[in-house]
């Protein structure tokens, strides 16, 4: 790994957070399109939260260039490059979600053109992650080519998507009841829904188990000798990153787990404290994660 | 006010060099393509003359590489007066090596040295002060005229090394060496580091002379590397071996402690331990003669095999086949100086009588119609003779396989299937080219083994047979002129080669008050490095010519910068290469350095001998060539090689011998004072030997040769550092799992000596307990030189370097005493 | 056109990079990027064993790391020479990721990918073939057509530790060493 891959690694996280979250607030939205639902009235707040973090991925890829400002030229080979692909699909999600957050401040409720507008910049959004996955899945790389890596990048959506609108809710609600100093567990739907989100998050979390399961396996049967050589990276040269990365897991698992639960000693009012260290120590754990992905690449051959 | 300066500064001189490095675009594609037509090699249909000029203003210069390697070679493409690019010469008998084309960054390395020096620190400190050449010159000469006045010749130590080793340089009878005797002589080294046990060996069996036939390897049909490494040091030779392989079937078999790239090609491979090869050769003599694979026409008719030889007074009652030999050991329990070959009243082989088996009486060897006796015992007058054959019988009986496997580690089938190999292939080579092998305490027995073998077997004397050893046309009975003639001066006591820094301390056998240094890596090659260092305190004036701030030149008063081969007219004749090349300048001399005779004739002219060096190049080139036939307006054209095509070395089978037969019983030795025939001697400096000293130095090492270097040659060239960065030390998984050494991990290599730092390379491919560094790796001040690490004991026949048998002990970084 | 190939005889490779040196003398390269590489290879298989693997870009029949640059600037031309337009590199090196060769080189001075052209200014010019191939001392490393170096006894794409040949069907052939050892 180089320096510069540090750009990717921010860029992935990123972006497919940004991914994961939106189809996030797509879903819950349409889930619940007639109640006054709890982050309805933050939507437009969430919304430009995910364009921010999108673009701020876009923008750390240009790091990994070593010309940033002949980027423009990222997109030519679209034909053959799946990196070519990446960039138009993640552009055309950018300006499809910029125009979704036009819409919205213009008018809060949704017309059929921003519901339109939301599928669209959804699929665009889900190609965009495709396509991120595809550039991985070079036969010269056994330790990406592999399930792990649509595992990985789609778990990393999946995991910060659904804990960060966790977090966004729980922010919200805050914000809405410390006025009326009412917690969090008082109001059904929101905990209803901060739970089901949980329970995606823990999901994701034993994605990333699966993950790891395959980047180790070749320690087991020792082929083919590249991906082995990634896995012995991973437990040789930077078992520190790898054990860091395990512990975070379980200590966001205990987390989530408590916010499902709802109650933390009995007091359930530190239930968005806790979503929110869930999160933060998800999105550390993610950053060890992907520093992993890209350390432990080992070509084919000699 | 001179400025203080650092040599290996880079200067202004950084920025052309970059400059020139765009001169292509770094990168070829779309910017080559359209510029086709500018980079051109030599189109076969031009003329090769001097400074073939091609279009777009290209001039191609023949030029050779100098160092003591294959003599590639090399055409020097220039555009402009800028060196754009070296290649091999592809009319040349072989194609030059990573090292010889990459001599460009040589040339324009930010390294080198400018100008003149004088030292500013204390010795060794790299405090330097520029000085010019006029400066410099009047100064050394005003003291070496002052030193010669006070003590004499004597009081002169002179290393011309083979860093540019061509006849107006330090080449052999070159004209440094004229320059000294002019001068009246000086104090010199005795024997060498090279290959004393190969030429001592060679003295002894076959009475002088050498044997190379790279170019008829092609012709062969069995090589046997012995404790050689042909594929680095003769690997542009390699194609005929392979090219034999290809269209013979020939085999190849290589022994060495290690995988050597050699080994890793070859058919079979022996490990054995280091110094153990006569054991060896020993064990294969008896497969030979117990098989009856020996050729027993051959040996009666050009060796010394059917000679009659008695033991002491009465001779001894020989049973070559009986077990009941008293005494344990190996060794015959008889002193094998008391053999005397039975002597007539003849000349040459006519003097020595053999066994005549039709007449059953003693006759001269030559006799017409004699059917000489190879084995037996005959009574005459009363004392018991028998063949030296026989006596040779009975020291090999003893080498049983097993018994050589004991002492080499040789797997016993092995050893014997490859004595039949080589006894059924004809011709066989045995590659030994001033091998490691004799490097070792016993080395003139390793190579008197070989040259047994090959005699044994018929293949002395033959097309692609018999035992290959250094290359060169001077070797091959070639003559050149010293550039400027010898004067006969007083003659000075030596000192042996290996004992230099005993001597310089010891101030033995007089002292030393100046030394001058040309092209010679003395810091990094000669053994016990640490003591010649120390010896340095002793002299009073070392003067050092160079191209670069080496590690010997550290430790100068003086350094003078010399120009590389490509800024000055020079003639290389033959020393490893039967090819004799004139040496075109190609560019103006760079900075100002100035070439090694350019100093010479200087110096000359201010010591009072001048007129005889200053010259033209053409009229001391001329003088050289006078005895080779060979004219300099032929060699303009290119390389040409003076040698019958093919050569075949003792191919009169006339030896220059006492009996003008190979000698197995060697008449050389015996007067010497040593056993007049082949035995084993154990190494004295080896763990399993010296068992006391192997409780702090348990590991032998051995010294290997690199593609990246020739001794300390080429140490600064960029490109190959790049893939070659470091001093490695191989050694076994056993011995670093022990040690706690990991493979590519720091390492210490001690011994009471000194101590050297390293990289590990553990690897199965070397053999437990032995471990193996390149050799003359960097500097004595980077702790990488090996010869820190090298006895300084000399191998007793030949007085030649044993570095191969030697003790150390090797720790992970950080145990270092 | 023909495809052009590079022909490696494992057996008569000594490991002395003169192949490398030459590459670097010829192209004006500096320290850094090694647009051919000399591998060694060593294990264990009934005794230890040895071998160098002289490798620069193969100039695949399929050009994965063409297919990997976002920019286009890696391009196939007629006679099969992949070559890397270096204006057009924006240095994503996605083609290094692509190529199980380890073909293209990153310059940390240039800031751009670059790698074995076959010498195509030589080709072109009809002066000669790589320089690589045509300084090597003991004709382990040739050049010529795909169909005429696959045409050599035991030839193959693939042997020991190389990446399946599949992945981007190469235009190289080796003879591998094979060692029957006593």
């Amino acid at each position: 790994m180089v320096p510069r891959d540090w750009a990717l690694v921010v860029f992935t996280v990123l972006t497919q957070a940004a991914v994961g979250a939106f189809l996030t607030l797509l879903i819950l939205r349409n889930l619940t399109a007639t109640a006054e639902t709890p982050l309805r009235s933050c939507a437009r707040w969430a919304h430009a939260t995910v364009l921010a973090v999108l673009a701020l991925g876009m923008v750390a890829a240009l790091f990994h260039l070593s010309e940033p400002f002949e980027a423009v030229r990222a997109v030519v080979n679209v034909r053959s490059s799946w990196l070519s692909r990446e960039v138009i699909f993640g552009g055309l999600f950018s300006l499809r979600l910029g125009a979704l957050l036009l819409m919205e401040w213009r008018e809060t409720r949704w017309s059929r053109v921003t519901h339109w507008l939301g599928w669209t910049a959804a699929a665009t959004a889900v190609t965009f992650l495709v396509c991120q996955i595809k550039i991985y899945l070079l036969p010269a790389q056994p330790v990406w080519n592999s399930l792990a890596t649509p595992l990985a990048f789609a778990g990393t959506a999946l995991r910060l998507g659904v804990l960060g609108v966790a977090v966004g809710l729980v922010c919200c609600r805050v914000d809405e009841t410390s006025r009326e100093q009412k917690s969090v567990h008082s109001d059904g739907t929101t905990f209803a829904t901060l739970r089901g989100l949980a329970l995606l998050g823990l999901v994701g979390l034993v994605a990333e188990l699966v993950v790891m399961a395959l980047q180790l396996a070749p320690l087991a049967d020792a082929m083919p000798a590249a991906a082995l050589a990634s896995a012995r990276r991973l437990t040789e040269d930077y078992a520190g990153v790898l054990v860091t990365r395990l512990l975070l897991l379980v200590v966001a698992a205990a987390c989530i787990v408590v916010v499902i639960v709802g109650k933390v000693s009995g007091q359930t009012h530190k239930l968005p404290a806790m979503t929110i260290v869930a999160f933060v120590v998800v999105l550390v754990s993610e950053v060890c994660g992907r520093f992993l992905f890209y350390a432990s690449r080992v070509t084919v051959g000699i | 006010m001179s400025p203080k300066t650092d040599a290996i500064d880079p200067d202004d001189y950084d920025a052309s060099r970059r400059a020139f490095l765009k001169w292509s675009a770094l990168f070829g594609g779309a910017a080559a393509l359209g510029g086709g037509g500018l980079l051109l090699s030599r189109d076969p249909s031009l003329p090769t003359s001097v400074a073939t000029a091609v279009s777009g203003g290209r001039q191609i210069f023949h030029t050779a590489n100098t160092p003591e390697c294959l003599h590639c070679a090399l055409l020097a493409h220039v555009e402009d007066g800028r060196l754009v690019k070296v290649t091999g010469d592809p009319d040349f008998n072989i194609l030059a090596c990573a090292r010889g084309i990459s001599r460009i960054r040589q040339l324009y390395s930010p390294h080198r040295l400018k100008y003149p020096m004088r030292r500013a620190g204390k010795r060794g400190e790299g405090q330097w002060e520029r000085i010019s050449w006029e400066e410099a010159l009047d100064t050394i000469a005003e003291r070496y005229r002052r030193i010669r006045g006070e003590d004499g010749n004597q009081a002169f130590l002179v290393f011309g090394g083979s860093g540019n080793w061509s006849s107006l340089s330090t080449g052999v009878r070159g004209l440094y060496s004229s320059f000294w005797n002019r001068f009246g002589g000086t104090t010199r080294t005795i024997s060498g580091l090279c290959c004393a046990s190969v030429t001592e060996g060679f003295n002894a069996v076959f009475g002088g002379g050498r044997s190379e036939f790279r170019d008829e390897w092609v012709h062969s049909r069995f090589f046997l590397a012995w404790g050689n490494n042909p594929a680095v040091t003769n690997q542009g030779y390699m194609k005929n071996l392979f090219q034999a392989r290809e269209e013979h079937g020939a085999r190849l078999v290589t022994i060495d402690p290690r995988l050597s790239e050699t080994a890793a090609l070859s058919d079979r491979w022996i490990q054995i331990r280091p110094g153990t090869d006569a054991a060896l050769a020993l064990g294969m003599i008896r497969v030979l003669l117990d098989e009856e694979l020996v050729d027993t026409e051959y040996v009666r008719m050009f060796t010394n095999a059917p000679f009659l030889v008695r033991y002491g007074e009465v001779g001894y009652d020989l049973d070559a086949k009986a077990g009941s030999w008293p005494g344990g050991g190996l060794a015959l329990p008889v002193d094998l100086g008391r053999l005397q070959l039975l002597t007539g009243s003849g000349l040459g082989s006519a003097q020595f009588m053999v066994w005549d088996e039709t007449s059953s009486r003693p006759v001269p060897a030559d006799t017409p119609g004699v059917h000489a006796a190879l084995r037996g015992t005959y009574e005459i007058d009363g004392a018991r003779y028998q063949p030296v054959l026989e006596w040779l019988r009975a020291i090999a009986y003893r080498y049983t396989p097993e018994a050589v496997h004991r002492i080499t580690g040789a797997p016993p089938d092995l050893m014997a299937a490859v004595a039949r190999e080589f006894a059924a292939a004809k011709p066989a080579a045995i590659i030994q080219n001033m091998a490691g092998a004799q490097r070792t305490d016993h080395g003139t027995l390793t190579v008197i083994g070989q040259l047994y073998l090959a005699s044994l077997t018929g293949n002395v004397g033959v097309l692609g047979g018999g035992v290959n050893d250094r290359g060169g046309y001077l070797g091959q009975g070639g003559s050149i002129n010293y550039p400027v003639p010898l004067q006969q001066n007083e003659p000075i006591e030596g000192i042996p080669v290996t004992k230099l820094g005993e001597y310089l301390v010891n101030q033995k056998p007089h002292p030393i008050r100046a030394m001058h240094v040309a092209g010679s890596g003395l810091l990094t090659q000669f053994p016990n490095t640490k003591k010649i260092i120390e010896g340095l305190d002793n002299v009073e004036l070392m003067v050092v010519q160079d191209i670069f701030m080496t590690t010997t030149a550290r430790y100068a008063d003086f350094v003078l910068p010399v120009t590389t081969l490509f800024e000055t007219r020079n003639l290389l004749a033959g020393m490893r290469s039967r090819y004799i090349q004139l040496m075109e300048q190609a560019i103006e001399p760079l900075f100002e350095a100035r070439s090694d005779r350019w100093i010479m004739t200087e110096l000359a002219k201010r010591l009072g001998f001048g007129d005889d060096f200053d010259k033209s190049d053409d009229e001391l080139i001329r003088h050289v060539l006078e005895p080779t036939g060979v004219s300099l307006e032929q060699l303009e054209d290119g390389p040409v090689n003076p040698m019958p095509d093919p050569w075949v070395p003792f191919a009169d089978k006339n030896f220059n011998t006492p009996s003008g037969r190979i000698e197995l019983f060697s008449l050389y030795l015996q007067e010497k004072g040593f056993a007049p025939l082949l035995e084993y001697l154990d190494p004295t400096e080896a763990p399993w030997v010296d068992t006391v000293l192997a409780e702090r130095y348990p590991l032998q090492l051995i010294n290997r040769k690199n593609h990246n270097q020739v001794n300390s040659s080429f140490h600064h060239h960029d490109l190959l550092t790049e893939i070659w960065a470091r001093q490695v030390l191989q050694i076994h998984p056993d011995d670093a799992a022990s040690r706690g050494i990991e493979h590519q991990g720091g390492i210490g290599v001690f011994n009471d000596r000194g101590a050297i730092d390293a990289q590990a390379d553990v690897t199965a491919g070397i053999m437990q307990v032995v471990v193996s560094v390149t050799t003359g790796w960097g500097g004595v001040d980077e702790k990488q030189t090996a010869s820190i690490l090298s006895p300084d004991k000399f191998e007793p026949i030949s007085l030649g370097h044993t570095l191969n048998s030697s003790m150390v002990q090797v720790a992970a970084r950080g145990d270092v005493t | 056109m023909t495809q052009v190939a590079f022909f490696v005889d494992v057996k008569s490779c000594t490991g002395c990079r003169t192949g490398e040196i030459a590459c670097k003398v010829e192209n004006g390269g500096e320290i850094g990027p090694r647009w051919r590489k000399v591998r060694t290879v060593e294990g264990d298989d009934g005794g230890p064993f040895m071998y160098h693997v002289s490798m620069a870009c193969n100039h695949c029949e399929v050009p994965v790391c063409a297919d990997a640059c976002p920019s286009g600037a890696i391009q196939k031309r007629s006679d099969g020479i992949v070559v890397v337009d270096q204006t057009k590199c924006i240095g994503a090196r996605l083609c290094a990721w692509a190529c199980p060769y380890d073909a293209p080189q990153f310059s940390n001075e240039t800031g751009k990918m670059e790698k074995c052209n076959f010498c195509s200014h030589r080709i072109d010019a009809g002066t000669g073939g790589p320089a690589c191939a045509e300084a090597c001392p003991t004709k382990a490393l040739q050049w010529g057509t795909l169909d005429e170096v696959a045409k050599k006894q035991g030839a193959t794409a693939s042997f020991g530790p190389l990446p399946d040949a599949e992945i981007t069907r190469p235009a190289v052939r080796f003879i591998p060493l094979k060692l029957v050892r006593g």
